[in-house]
């Protein structure tokens, strides 16, 4: 049905969460190989699912990619709390159709528990700020920001 | 003797052993609209401005099923049921 739903609508770009590795290799790869899509893929420490961006390959180049590890990082003056094992993924996309045209898009699957309110909105800061320095390479162009819990 | 066997299941109503299993997942989906972001025209470069669209999707990975958080979902947790709606 995922193949179905994908195939209908082939985005530009896709964010994708909860990719489980196991089925990473046997399914997803030649998904994206099938309809022309580069991607990548990040799992944070000790989980056996992960975050991944795509992007039609005829469209977009990768230029630069940050791995954001929440559990290493410090939001303002707030330093990591407990392990979550949560991460963001942020990539910047040179457009190759538009001379100098490109995109930084940012995804995030981020803290589980419904009573983690509080470690959600710091993981939230910390991509936000990440995705805008990570930007500023290239600041004429727009920034996407998308993701789950 | 094979004719006669297939007569025989014909006659007594008997699937066919040989043939594919009924697909009985229902494999469509929600077409959802693609929702459009206003575009500051002041920005946009030139007069042909390119347009892009953006999915995010959780795909649901197997790892995190378990029976203890969904206990009435019956057999949509096993992997060969739950596998045809996400891998």
């Amino acid at each position: 049905m995922l193949t179905n739903e994908f195939t209908h609508y082939q985005p530009t770009i896709a964010c994708m969460q909860e990719v489980d590795c196991e089925q990473y290799e046997p399914y997803f790869i030649p998904l994206f190989n099938t309809l022309q899509y580069d991607h990548v893929l990040l799992v944070g420490k000790n989980k056996r699912h992960g975050i991944l961006i795509a992007w039609k390959r005829e469209r977009f180049e990768m230029v630069r990619r940050r791995d954001i590890h929440y559990d290493f990082l410090a939001a303002g003056g707030v330093g990591p709390c407990m392990y979550t094992g949560n991460v963001g993924l942020c990539l910047g996309l040179r457009d190759r159709v538009t001379e100098g045209g490109g995109l930084c898009i940012s995804t995030t699957h981020l803290y589980w528990h419904p009573r983690g309110s509080y470690e959600r909105q710091k993981q939230a800061g910390i991509l936000v700020s990440q995705t805008v320095e990570f930007a500023s390479s290239n600041p004429e162009w727009p920034i996407i920001i998308c993701g789950g819990t | 003797m094979i004719a006669e066997k297939e007569k025989k299941r014909i006659e007594l109503g008997l699937p066919d052993p040989g043939a594919a299993p009924l697909d009985l997942f229902n494999h469509s989906f929600s077409i959802r609209p693609i929702l459009r972001i206003p575009v500051n025209k002041d920005e946009t470069s030139g007069d042909n401005p390119v347009s892009i669209t953006v999915m995010t999707y959780n795909v649901l990975a197997q790892a995190l099923i378990q029976r203890r958080i969904f206990p009435a979902s019956g057999s949509m947790l096993e992997y060969k049921v739950d596998s045809q709606a996400t891998p």
